[in-house]
């Protein structure tokens, strides 16, 4: 037998080693891998499952699966560390899913994902989630908070993929939803005239509708009812049946506009619940909150938000609310001790209310209330003894056509949030899982140009270039030795 | 290796190398954080470090290009090869000279987050994880531009061979949507990479019968795997480049994530072109 060469030997030993070498730091990779130490840091820990999330997930019985649709290698980033988050539960399984290799899937979930004529197609970077027989997508956009500017182009300024996924996931696993009733038969508004419908069914809501008078009390499985804007009052019976409601631990969301007549019963209603409906519209004078696009309508106006849970989002991703001829409130002389008033949307302090409604001046009168001014607020059941919020919840806003898509604009991305988060605090912790979105917004620089052009002076020219002299000295010094 | 290491330092500031790269890459940071932070009025920083990937590719090569062709050009390396420092210390000496000069640079430029500080509110957890990671990047690259200094023959085409690897290892990235995912692709992918060991076995071992039964051997394996676990092959093209790409793992240290397993990738990376080069470097002692 002809004896191996040296050569072949020694190329042999070499590839060896080698291989040994490259499979020795590729298990290396792979336990560093396992182990999964990593560190947000980002400051709003964007990549980090909050305590609510980490709750419910350990909460849930039943396994849920996430389909991620997307082709091998081409994950995103910033989903995918979510995901595998969540997959690192025991309840939650994630499977990735290539769209052109699994068309059967997706037209299976595509059905449930609409009806009929609305049937959509599930865009690459979707994710399902499926337990039982229940499942709901999370269309790609869902996953990130977007505003379309005027010319049409996206803005994105938010990441909500842990709202959006949270809220799936717990509806699928537990089939749990806040029933929703909208109040009918005085003209109101509902929120699909809002177009919202479509937004809050994603966010676990159940929408349905009530006419008052054809029922002898509100529903049992009802956790809100939602009143938007009625064209005359309630009748006392009505109201009555409301306060039963209220009193038997569910919560009310009352939306209000300036109408001709006066409302005794839904005042008294509100009044009951420590809140005073001041019959005036909320003008505002400060510049800042004052609108362009509406002509710096005194009338027309961005609330300041006074701190609550329910416009925690808003102030992190810097979003404005708009509102139009708003109603105020205030706090009713007769305080009930269980109920804790809390302020919500006010205006400014060169804001007032305008009481004389015949009265057209454009600057403050005699007649007007100075402000600021509550134009919406809220009102909780609290335990005396503990201070913490229990059992029924109250909140009134001052315009509800406010709400309505605007002619060219749609509806207002901050007032569309600002009722989720209303309806979300109303039913409360327990019955849905209330994560805030993320916001991607920075502060911009407070640069003025001569500081930005002397620090673009130092470090395009003064640095490189005074390092690039040194080096030209060093190198003629040592020719010259 | 601390006298290989110090010599090389030394080199760096009494030749104008150092100098020429530090100057070009502030020039460009400084270009690109001009744009992006001071004249946009923008706070985000992390950004601007991701951006900075562009400039590796131009200056890495200044960096590594004569760490071993300048040995070879002056003969000294021979003198080198037979002085008492093993092969691992004269490269771990060279590598950690380059990545010194890197580092100074890298801080330097930490003198720009520090201007917007006085402006805005910096996400200094963020910055500092993406510097780490671009640290640990700018390392790689420079682990590659040493072995093309080895391997090349003279400085300019160890300066063109290693913008060429950079600039794959940044192309790539952008061509993996387009890659085939077919579990044929995927086949064939592991064809031409055997294909490509084997020639590398060839030209050592110079015996063609033996690389030829090798290659059958291994070929059949391929057609076996094909047949029995065709489905594990979908999409290996474009799962390989993922996992291997050096700025996707980058991109998590941009979006403020510090994750172990990729910094241990990056040293890994690191550590097998070094291996590799000191593996040429043996061989051509022997050779």
């Amino acid at each position: 037998m002809k004896k191996i060469s040296f050569k072949v030997k020694h190329a042999a030993l070499s590839v060896a080693i080698s291989i040994a070498v490259l499979v020795g730091l590729v298990i290396i990779n792979l336990l560093a891998g396992e182990l999964d130490l990593k560190f947000d840091m980002t400051r709003r820990d964007l990549y980090t499952l909050t305590e609510e999330t980490r709750q419910m997930l350990a909460e849930i019985e039943q396994e849920v699966t996430l389909y991620y649709l997307a082709k091998p290698g081409q994950e995103n980033i910033t989903v995918g560390e979510l995901l595998e988050q969540y997959a690192s539960s025991k309840s939650v399984r994630l499977e990735q899913i290539d769209p052109d290799r699994n068309p059967g899937l997706i037209a299976r979930y595509t059905e449930t994902s609409g009806e009929g004529e609305d049937r959509k197609t599930i865009s690459t970077g979707s994710v399902i989630a499926v337990s039982g027989d229940r499942s709901r997508v999370i269309p790609y956009m869902d996953l990130y908070n977007v505003s379309y500017d005027n010319q049409g182009s996206v803005n994105v300024y938010g990441f909500k993929a842990e709202q959006s996924l949270s809220a799936a996931i717990q509806y699928v696993a537990t089939g749990q939803e806040v029933v929703i009733y909208q109040l009918l038969g005085h003209n109101e508004y509902t929120f699909e005239d809002f177009g919202y419908t479509e937004s809050l069914e994603k966010s676990n809501f159940k929408l349905k509708t009530l006419n008052m008078t054809t029922v002898s009390s509100i529903p049992e499985d009802a956790d809100i009812v939602v009143i938007l804007s009625p064209s005359w009052d309630y009748s006392a019976s009505e109201t009555d049946k409301l306060l039963a409601f209220l009193d038997r631990g569910g919560s009310l969301y009352i939306g209000l506009d300036l109408i001709q007549e006066k409302i005794p019963n839904l005042s008294a209603l509100l009044t009951a619940w420590n809140i005073r409906l001041d019959r005036g519209i909320i003008m505002e004078q400060d510049a800042d909150r004052l609108l362009s696009e509406f002509g710096g309508s005194p009338v027309v106006f961005s609330p300041l938000y006074a701190g609550t849970e329910i416009t925690g989002s808003l102030t992190e991703n810097n979003q404005n609310m708009v509102l139009a001829s708003s109603l105020g409130f205030s706090a009713a002389p007769i305080q009930k001790r269980n109920i804790e008033l809390i302020p919500i949307l006010t205006s400014t302090a060169k804001s007032w209310l305008r009481i004389d409604l015949n009265t057209a001046s454009e600057s403050r009168v005699m007649t007007d209330r100075p402000g600021p001014i509550n134009a919406a607020v809220g009102a909780a059941e609290k335990n005396i003894e503990t201070g913490f919020q229990e059992g029924a919840k109250v909140l009134a806003v001052g315009t509800a056509s406010s709400f309505a898509p605007l002619s060219g604009m749609g509806s207002l991305k901050a007032n569309y949030d600002f009722t989720v988060s209303a309806l979300g605090w109303l039913a409360g912790e327990d019955k849905t899982i209330n994560v805030q979105s993320r916001s991607l917004y920075r502060l911009p620089l407070q640069i003025s140009a001569a500081n930005a052009f002397v620090y673009a002076g130092l470090v395009v020219l003064v640095i490189p270039l005074g390092i690039i002299l040194v080096g030209l000295i060093v190198y003629i010094r040592r020719k010259r030795l | 290796m601390r006298a290989v290491y110090k010599k090389e330092l030394k080199t760096y500031f009494l030749t104008p190398g150092g100098y020429i790269f530090m100057g070009a890459f502030l020039l460009i940071a400084g270009l690109f954080f001009t744009l992006q932070n001071l004249f946009s009025g923008s706070s985000d920083y992390s950004s601007v470090l991701g951006s900075l990937i562009l400039i590796f590719l131009l200056v890495v090569p200044i960096l590594t290009m004569r760490l071993f062709t300048e040995e070879k050009r002056q003969k000294t390396d021979i003198l080198l090869l037979s002085s008492p420092v093993s092969i691992q210390g004269i490269v771990l000496g060279k590598f950690f000279a380059a990545v010194t000069v890197f580092l100074i640079t890298l801080i330097i430029t930490m003198l720009f987050p520090l201007l917007l500080s006085f402006h805005g509110r910096m996400d200094w957890a963020q910055i500092w994880g993406t510097y780490i990671g671009f640290f640990f990047l700018g390392s790689a690259f420079i682990a590659i531009g040493t072995y093309i200094s080895e391997v090349a023959e003279s400085q300019t085409s160890a300066a063109i061979l290693t913008f060429s690897a950079l600039l794959a290892s940044w192309i790539i990235d952008y061509i993996r949507s387009f890659v085939p995912m077919s579990p044929l692709s995927g086949a064939i992918f592991i064809l031409i990479l055997l294909i490509a060991g084997l020639a590398l076995f060839q030209r050592k071992a110079e015996d063609w019968r033996i690389t030829a039964a090798a290659g059958v051997v291994l070929l059949i394996g391929v057609i076996i795997v094909y047949a029995a676990a065709q489905e594990s092959l979908y999409g290996l093209i474009s799962k390989s480049i993922s996992w291997f790409s050096l700025t996707s793992r980058f991109q998590r240290f941009s979006m403020g994530i510090l994750r172990l397993d990729a910094v241990v990738y990056y040293i890994s990376f690191s550590a097998f072109f070094l291996y590799l080069t000191g593996s040429r470097i043996e061989n051509r002692r022997w050779s």
